[in-house]
């Protein structure tokens, strides 16, 4: 059997998995990051320390003469991208031996875009999943090569989630690798363009609460996405952003919270802040972040907000 | 129509590749589809050497172009062929005792499970343990055996359920007159309150350990919960008049099962009917069930999955239905008790485990998992 070593580059922990499994079964040529990762390449820095694996930091300006050399330097006879932002030319791509590959955090082609995770939470689906396809002249559209799928929780935050699937990622680079090394082409097949989706890079309304038109799922699933990467889903209350961390249903008193317009503050106690929500459902405030800093959300009583209260659409 | 097989042997079952195709054909002949169909087979050792499946899965579906890919295979090696599988757009039948189940039971959108259900069974199986009156139990197995998935479903529900495991034995001996459970037995009989044992093993050392144990004098009689291959009618043939333990478990089928469609199966193998033929038979249902409504898109493996799904099929061992969620076959299951010093087993055969199966499937399996990556029963 042929030894498939591969040079990975990345750029956030959701690498980290794939590269440990990776150095022990001693397969890792070389880590290559975006210089602007500082505290990445730290911490990649402190894993690999006794390795001897070599790291590059690379920059838009540099990084194709970079690797360039390195593939030839470290004998990489596969390339990897896990959360690597630069477009690779041809003349990168093309090579390694055994290809050029991506790790796409989000099934293809219903998602692609830079961040597949957030747009799966926030769009509620029962299974989030993952893509391994070549490298081609543009983001997320090369032939796939493997694929897989977890449950999505409606308690899975993005950090969860990012965990999850990084795992999920190993996983599948160790049967990615295996195949290199039985010596065949790997096999991969176009993208169904019909199925095709581009999810942009979230904007601030994609990531801000309007308690008008999203129902109790819908806030949970935002609050999810948005932990904790934005320290949460944004809201206004009293002229001040709250961003909402954790959030959950509850269960309300037969015709409580009747009449109350979505986004009123029903009750507060220790457990948290009780929120009426569209269609007479009731939603719990746990977690907040304001100002003051990360804080269980029964806080806002003491800061002058009371029953009656009502959260504001930006 | 082109079928492909990919057939593992064993040394343990040697009749595993013959029973296999002999199921397959005689289902073939009795629905007169033997002309219409072509069979390419390709032999895979024991089925766990990854680089062999691949390389002869690769020649059926791209070389040979079969239609459809059987493959008598593990989960932990089906991994290693769903990009193939995936880049053709074929159906691909995982066949296998499913002493192995993935990690997440997600169902793939070409890809298939029919099997004897043998980690369900028995994680019934320690559930019902777990029931007894003071939920504690000795876990005995092989080193072979307790390299599957099975044997953890066992444990765990039994755990889940409130049990204790009081004693771990796992013995490695050749399956022969040196084999020996003592420490088994010295636990036994310093922990004279122990008396369940939670058992997993094949047939041939089933046989075995039951004429050990039996020997065995215990104050109080044991109860043995134990996994579908220990209450075969090999694993029992030392039985005589009966044993002086009680055995309790979950079955996918019995040779003797009284339906008309069991006797047809029976009638028309031309070998003694066994697991590896009955898989065969019902393999090739599954062949007919796409003959019959899928003639024309043979390699249309999504759609002809999602046909399924609303397809029962009428098998030896009753409704087979194809769970849309998981991508598995379910099957009604037996309930056995052997009571003490009988020799006269009870099975009452269950078809609604859509609760219990549901419980089950929903747990995804966490952390490092190791074990076998061949088939299970083929060593």
């Amino acid at each position: 059997m042929n030894e498939a070593k591969l040079i990975l580059l990345c750029g956030s922990r959701m690498a980290l998995p794939t590269m440990r499994d990776l150095v022990f079964y001693r397969q890792l040529a070389a880590v290559v990051i975006p210089g602007h990762c500082k505290d990445f390449t730290a911490e990649v820095q402190l894993l690999l320390k006794e390795s001897g694996i070599p790291i590059l930091t690379v920059t838009k300006k540099d990084f194709v003469v970079k690797l360039q050399g390195s593939i030839k330097k470290y004998g990489a006879t596969m390339g990897l991208m896990v959360t690597f932002t630069y477009k690779l030319p041809a003349a990168v791509y093309n090579l390694p031996p055994d290809g050029f590959f991506n790790m796409h955090p989000g099934p293809l082609p219903g998602y692609r875009g830079p961040d597949p995770v957030f747009w799966q939470i926030k769009n509620r689906e029962p299974y989030a999943g993952i893509a391994i396809h070549k490298v081609d002249d543009d983001f997320d559209t090369g032939n796939l090569v493997l694929s897989d799928k977890i449950r999505l929780a409606t308690t899975d935050t993005h950090g969860i989630l990012s965990t999850k699937l990084a795992e999920l990622a190993a996983r599948l680079t160790g049967v990615l690798v295996k195949m290199a090394g039985f010596g065949i082409a790997i096999p991969s097949r176009p993208q169904d363009e019909t199925k095709a989706g581009y999810y942009k890079r979230q904007g601030s309304a994609d990531i801000t609460i309007n308690w008008q038109t999203m129902d109790a799922e819908t806030i949970i699933a935002l609050a999810n996405a948005c932990n904790p990467w934005n320290k949460g889903a944004v809201t206004k209350l009293n002229d001040k952003i709250i961003r909402i961390l954790e959030v959950e249903k509850i269960n309300i008193d037969e015709g409580s919270t009747q009449g109350l317009a979505p986004g009123v503050i029903h009750r507060i106690s220790e457990k948290g802040v009780d929120i009426s929500a569209l269609h007479d459902s009731l939603l719990r405030l746990k977690y907040i972040c304001i100002e003051e800093g990360f804080l269980h959300a029964s806080i806002l009583s003491g800061l002058g907000i009371s029953v009656g209260n009502s959260f504001q659409v930006i | 129509m082109t079928i492909g097989i990919l057939l593992p042997h064993s040394n343990a079952h040697p009749g595993i590749f013959k029973d296999f195709m002999d199921g397959f054909n005689s289902l073939l002949a009795k629905k007169e589809l033997t002309g219409s169909v072509t069979i390419k087979k390709e032999s895979i050792g024991f089925g766990g050497m990854e680089k062999e499946v691949y390389a002869k899965a690769e020649k059926l579906l791209v070389s040979d172009d079969v239609d459809i890919l059987i493959a008598y295979m593990d989960e932990k090696v089906t991994g290693m062929i769903y990009s193939l599988v995936q880049s053709t757009g074929k159906l691909l039948i995982v066949v296998n005792p499913g002493a192995n189940h993935p990690l997440n039971w997600i169902a793939q959108s070409t890809v298939i499970h029919l099997n004897l259900q043998h980690a369900f069974l028995c994680s019934l199986t320690g559930r019902l343990a777990a029931a007894t009156e003071n939920q504690s139990a000795a876990y005995a197995s092989s080193f072979y055996d307790c390299g599957y998935l099975h044997s953890a479903d066992m444990v765990k529900k039994f755990m889940t359920c409130g049990g204790h495991i009081l004693h771990n034995f796992i013995n490695n001996q050749a399956y022969d007159e040196n084999f020996e459970i003592n420490q088994l037995t010295d636990f036994l009989t310093f922990r004279t309150d122990c008396k369940n044992i939670l058992c997993v093993y094949d047939e041939k050392p089933a046989s075995l350990f039951f004429e050990r144990l039996n020997n065995h004098k215990a104050d109080l009689p044991l109860s043995l919960y134990v996994s579908p291959m220990m209450i075969t009618e090999n694993a029992l043939e030392k039985m005589g008049a009966g044993f002086n333990f009680s055995i309790n478990g979950y079955l996918p089928w019995q040779p003797g099962m009284d339906t008309a469609d069991n006797q047809n199966f029976k009638k028309a193998c031309t070998r003694p009917a066994t697991i590896f033929s009955l898989l065969g038979w019902e393999s090739a249902m599954v062949i007919d069930e796409i003959q019959t409504n899928y003639k024309n898109d043979l390699q249309e493996g999504e759609a002809i999955v999602e046909h399924l799904k609303s397809s029962p099929l009428a098998g030896p061992r009753g409704e087979m239905k194809l769970d849309s969620e998981t991508g598995y076959y379910k099957a009604p299951v037996g309930r056995f008790i052997l009571e003490q010093g009988s020799n006269n087993a009870a099975v009452e055969w269950i078809t609604d485990m859509e609760k219990e199966w549901r419980t089950f499937s929903a747990i995804e399996t966490e952390g490092s998992v190791t074990g076998w990556t061949n088939t299970y029963l083929c060593y």
